[in-house]
């Protein structure tokens, strides 16, 4: 390790103690990297210039924001969980099951997992508190573990963000989510079952067959939209990016337009609140480019890949060791931390292992949105005890199974990487 | 005089936010719409990205609401939390600070190169991120202050 390279660490990793803001203390350590080198400061304002400017696929993420957000103040995430109310209310603790049901629909037009808790997720707590067979830990954990779903089944930011930084392509990566997405959903599910069974939690009156028509057609339009974004993807009709501003319009027309359930002022709050919140994410993007600038010039990654070379390594020891250590990374660090920094490094390695990009990243996210919900940092857990006021501890207690489901439905993945690349190479991905 | 400054710039960043939203429509709309894709809505919106996102984490993202890592923070006594504020603005202000000068000039300097198709000179693309840097040194400079006299509100 060299001078420059201690003396970026030292200010990263200080900023962060002192809780700075994590873009601006990764920006800061790579000044001081810059300045300890003797090297131009223009490079400061180069690399992360050039950096966004060359990034078109990173367009999608404030697009992707606004439509999320839009959604949740649309009265969209209401539609969507009387529509899931019709199909799994039915079984017992059937609200769990009605939650995680909407967060896969929700999964097909927003990339982010803090949407759908934000969104959806509070729509079902509120429900669920209303009963009293559902404690508010269960309640937290079944949502919180649920929107993790979110950026898995396409649209995905994190995703989208993994393309940028290893150059897989977006749309593999959209479909290497599909059916991992729809496996959590599963083991989430018979989760909520063997829990629901053991409590003996009563099932919910059905929902009268004459408010049927009803329902399903307040909630065929918003299920419209996955299906037009994914069919538009596929087919290559247009680009992500597209799909996301796409998806935006689509929200804005329904929300304003034919539901009216917008007025000017509730628009121009959800745009302000957009804009920012698309800052706060690009900031740390922005930082990332300073210090992956660093880490490049230092040859960081090349000797990661070396190392690993020299341990002759599997793939497969490969990925669980990585794994391993994220899971551990994850308990601690933002989810765009840990994309932006330590994939990067990593990327250099699975290449000499010859891992498909594909299959590495869509199980890297997998393993991200497993560290949203690990104490102590998760950003689900705070975003849903901010939202409900509901312990993180009560929703830690309540929730082991279902990290435990997430946890071992990782290790399939890892093992038998045709979980993530068999619909990808169905539809033409990779195939020589 | 300060909140009707604030709701300028947020005014501003919805306004940036807005126009790069139409932009993409303005694109699809193009190429579905009457199959005749326009050269310049892509750059267009690059540009306007730069913008919106220097613009906003510049002057208009509060600081509670960015990314940070409080664990060290909250486990710790108020007194303590105050040096540690105290310690991490002067730390990012006076690297902002230290980077403002090279990074002008190097903005200055792509005044010379216009982009591809709107043959927008580069400078103006790179500007706000001159903005951004001005506005980290201020307000670390503000925060300390208000920190030395006992009155910042993130403390509370």
């Amino acid at each position: 390790m060299t001078l420059p390279l201690w003396v970026l660490l030292a200010v990263l990793v200080a900023g962060m103690l002192l809780r700075a803001p994590i873009g601006f203390s990764m920006l800061a350590a790579g000044i001081a990297y810059l300045a300890v080198k003797g090297q131009d400061m223009g490079l400061a304002a180069e690399q992360v210039l050039n950096g966004l400017y060359n990034s078109y696929v990173l367009l999608a993420v404030p697009l992707f924001i606004l439509a999320a957000n839009v959604m949740n103040a649309g009265t969209i995430s209401e539609r969507i969980f009387d529509f899931c109310r019709i199909l799994v209310g039915r079984l017992r603790g059937g609200l769990a099951q009605v939650d995680i049901l909407v967060s896969v629909v929700f999964s097909g037009m927003s990339g982010s997992a803090i949407a759908d808790a934000a969104g959806p997720g509070l729509v079902t707590i509120r429900q669920m508190l209303k009963k009293p067979e559902y404690s508010p830990g269960f309640a937290g954990a079944v949502v919180v573990a649920s929107a993790t779903i979110g950026p898995i089944i396409p649209p995905s930011i994190p995703m989208v963000i993994y393309a940028l930084v290893s150059g897989a392509s977006v749309g593999a990566l959209f479909l290497g989510g599909v059916v991992p997405g729809l496996l959590m959903a599963v083991v989430l599910m018979i989760a909520v079952q063997i829990i629901a069974t053991k409590r003996n939690m009563p099932r919910d009156a059905p929902v009268p067959l004459a408010d049927y028509p009803q329902i399903l057609w307040r909630g065929a339009l918003p299920l419209s939209l996955p299906i037009v974004l994914l069919t538009g993807i596929y087919t290559g009709v247009f680009t992500p990016t597209e799909a996301a501003a796409v998806a935006a319009l689509h929200a804005l027309l329904l929300a304003g337009v034919v539901y009216r359930a917008f007025s000017w002022r509730t628009l121009y709050g959800v745009l302000l609140e957009s804009t920012r919140s698309s800052a706060v994410i690009t900031m740390i993007i922005a930082g990332a480019f300073m210090l992956n600038y660093a880490f490049t010039s230092e040859e960081v990654p090349q000797s990661l890949a070396l190392w690993v070379d020299s341990k002759d390594l599997t793939q497969l020891q490969f990925l669980l060791l990585v794994n391993a250590v994220f899971l551990v990374l994850g308990c601690f660090l933002d989810v765009s931390v840990m994309l932006l920094v330590f994939v990067p490094m990593l990327l250099p390695a699975a290449k000499v292992l010859e891992i498909d990009l594909v299959h590495f990243g869509v199980v890297v996210v997998v393993n991200m949105m497993i560290g949203l919900v690990t104490p102590p940092f998760g950003m689900l857990l705070f975003v849903t005890n901010a939202l409900t006021g509901i312990p993180i501890r009560d929703m830690i207690r309540e929730g082991w199974l279902f990290l435990a489901m997430l946890v071992a439905l990782m290790l399939m993945m890892v093992l038998f990487p045709q979980i993530v690349l068999w619909l990808p190479q169905t539809m033409g991905y990779g195939v020589q | 005089m300060r909140s009707w400054l604030k709701r300028g710039a947020d005014a501003v960043g919805v306004g940036l936010f807005v126009a790069l939203f139409l932009t993409f429509i303005i694109q699809i709309t193009a190429r579905f719409g009457f199959n005749r894709p326009l050269p310049w809505t892509d750059e267009l919106a690059v540009i306007l990205y730069v913008w919106v996102i220097m613009w906003a984490a510049a002057f208009m993202v509060p600081a509670k609401e960015h990314v940070v890592f409080d664990l060290v923070y909250n486990a710790v006594d108020k007194g303590t939390r105050r040096g540690m504020l105290l310690l991490g603005s002067v730390l990012i202000g006076a690297l902002a600070a230290y980077a403002l000068p090279g990074s002008w000039d190097y903005v200055r300097f792509m005044a010379r190169e216009g982009t591809p198709v709107l043959g927008l000179p580069f400078m103006w693309v790179f500007i706000p991120f001159v903005f951004l840097l001005l506005a980290l040194v201020v307000r670390s400079a503000v925060h300390v202050v208000a920190l030395l006299r006992h009155r910042s509100r993130e403390l509370d």
